[in-house]
């Protein structure tokens, strides 16, 4: 009754590879992250960086001390968190749209963001007890709008991928003109205010909004585990999914109410950063598959690995300077992206 | 464990796509629901398993069928060969199992998926991804995955439509099984009159949406009906087994 030709790759096998290469991933973020602790403009020497972060505060200089524990590690660690934040939705996004396209840049959420963001400056908007949080609290709210309007428009027509990618598109053009819009009525320097937010930059990255975009992450996850092997079986199509079992329309709703969790949570702090959420997932595809339990885990990693790998050369650029790092975001990642298209075997949708 | 479905009616953007429909099929019958292209079998098998909605009864071991419970109980394989992608061919068939599944496959679940891959002489391809096969391959590989959830009615739209002679006899055969040796009620919408016939408990005719006739292939198909239903002219003549072979001649 056999069709085939023998193969010898089999699942298990597949399974082992795939745990390999996250396991490998982790190993390389890993030392990217140790790199972008290291480097900086204060040209601290390796040492001094060890011992900053090993040994206790009375035994350290108190300028390196400050340097390592109040910049550079909030600075990597918002990279990572951003970085894993926005692999996460945009291979949330591709997956739930079925379209390699989908990411919640190209849907309007970070445009949307911007918009608020921009806004916030040019209006002076003050939050009364948390003055600090005023920025991030309007760009969420700006990503919240934008995915408001695209589920608005899904309810009214259906959840399908179709409307969805439609109205995102169309929610993405709307809210640049309004960003160009706020910049055009800008004052000089309230405009260089607004267009360093939108390069996107980790240098006001603190514990707290670590921590806050790091809660929301784990949140996501807790929320994603039940759903993984569904968002697998979407993967066959609407229907084929459906006649499995999988309430389509539901899963979709819950995964996009996770999306713009994960993108207010990323942006709001960093600014816009457009280039992760599309295609670090495309990365990991092309090196794990689709099985979601890996794909996921993998995009969050290789969105990390970008974002801190942008850190490093946002670092080196201008000896002295840290240029924002949403400018160097793209230029990490694509040349690796070409690579896998080029030499990999895998499709990449 | 009969399956009943009464009176169902679909309506697609105000027409009426199925109307009225009545049918009856025992434990283990497969049954072929035949007619021609735009007579409502597609939809008739999506609104029994769930996918379309519908007006009318449907009931299995005299229970109500609502949304929810049809797609516990039915198992229903497009007619498409399903979309290119990179999941791999054991993962498509584990799906079958979606609430078996955790973060890790049980061991028992994954022999039992690759021993359900070896039934239909895939196994040797379980690390392949879907891009990588051939369609008629995938189209072995979705029946497999709707037969290993163990459904109680299997619903299957064209389930021969890319596959050469050898493979569709591989497919019918093993349907065929599978309802005999579990009690499965299979219905499968056929092209292929004479195939159909071969492997027919009972034969439904849908034509403009409404069940012509149903019952043994030798009642069913008739050089009127088939002049009336498809506006072919037809001679049938009976194999050794008795089962009808339908020649078509010309078009009328």
């Amino acid at each position: 009754m056999s069709l085939t030709a023998s193969e010898p790759l089999t699942y298990s096998t597949l399974v082992r590879r795939r745990s390999l290469i996250l396991l490998a991933a982790v190993a390389v973020l890993a030392l990217v992250v140790v790199i972008d602790i290291l480097v900086g403009p204060a040209f601290l020497g390796f040492w001094d960086v060890l011992s900053a972060l090993t040994l206790p505060e009375s035994r350290v200089d108190a300028t390196v001390h400050v340097i390592v524990h109040e910049i550079r590690l909030p600075m990597t660690l918002m990279a990572l968190l951003v970085g894993a934040s926005l692999g996460t939705a945009g291979a949330l996004m591709q997956t739930i749209l079925g379209n390699p396209l989908a990411s919640p840049y190209t849907l309007g959420f970070s445009a949307a963001a911007g918009f608020g963001a921009a806004l916030a400056i040019l209006t002076g908007f003050e939050l009364p007890l948390i003055p600090s949080f005023s920025i991030p609290v309007a760009a969420a709210l700006g990503g919240c709008l934008a995915a408001c309007i695209v589920y608005g428009m899904a309810r009214l027509r259906g959840m399908t991928s179709e409307v969805m990618i439609l109205a995102g598109i169309a929610t993405l053009f709307m809210f640049q003109s309004l960003q160009s819009l706020v910049q055009y009525l800008s004052a000089p320097e309230v405009l260089q205010e607004i267009v360093f937010w939108l390069f996107g930059s980790l240098v006001k990255a603190t514990y707290l909004s670590v921590s806050i975009t790091g809660g929301i992450l784990f949140f996501v996850i807790v929320l994603l585990l039940p759903e993984v092997w569904k968002l697998t079986a979407l993967r066959l199509g609407d229907e084929r999914a459906q006649s499995l079992g999988v309430p389509v329309e539901r899963l979709r709703l819950k995964i996009f109410t996770l999306i713009v969790l994960l993108t207010a949570g990323a942006v709001a702090f960093v600014g816009t950063i457009g280039f992760i959420g599309l295609v670090a997932p495309h990365i990991a595809r092309m090196l794990v598959g689709e099985d979601q339990r890996v794909l996921l885990p993998m995009s969050a990693v290789t969105g990390a690995f970008v974002m801190a790998g942008a850190s490093v050369i946002s670092k080196l650029i201008s000896p002295g300077a840290i240029v924002p790092i949403g400018i160097v975001t793209a230029v990490i990642g694509v040349p690796f992206l070409f690579l896998l298209i080029i030499r990999g075997r895998r499709r990449f949708w | 464990m009969t399956l009943n479905v009464k009176d169902l009616e679909v309506a697609l953007g105000g027409a009426a796509i199925v109307k009225r429909a009545s049918l009856s099929c025992a434990p283990g019958q497969f049954a072929m629901l035949i007619g021609p292209n735009g007579a409502g079998k597609s939809t008739l098998l999506k609104a029994l398993s769930g996918l379309l909605p519908s007006r009318g009864h449907v009931s299995l071991k005299e229970a109500t069928l609502g949304k929810a419970e049809r797609q516990e109980v039915i198992a229903y394989m497009p007619q498409d060969i399903g979309p290119t992608s990179s999941l791999t061919v054991l993962e498509v068939i584990l799906l079958g199992r979606l609430r078996s599944l955790g973060l890790s496959v049980p061991g028992d679940l994954a022999e039992a998926a690759q021993a359900a891959l070896a039934r239909f002489g895939l196994a040797a391809l379980q690390g392949r991804t879907l891009d990588a096969i051939s369609g008629g391959q995938r189209q072995l590989l979705f029946l497999a995955q709707a037969l290993f959830r163990q459904p109680d009615v299997l619903l299957l739209d064209e389930p021969t439509a890319a596959l050469d002679l050898r493979h569709q006899l591989v497919v019918l055969e093993a349907v065929r099984k599978h309802c005999t040796d579990h009690g499965t009620i299979a219905i499968a919408a056929m092209h292929d009159l004479t195939l159909a016939a071969q492997f027919a408990d009972q034969m439904i005719c849908l034509s403009q949406g409404r069940i012509e006739a149903k019952g043994p292939p030798e009642n069913v198909l008739t050089v009127d009906r088939l002049q009336r239903v498809y506006g072919v002219e037809a001679e049938i003549s009976l194999s050794a087994q008795g089962r009808p072979n339908v020649m078509p001649l010309r078009a009328s």
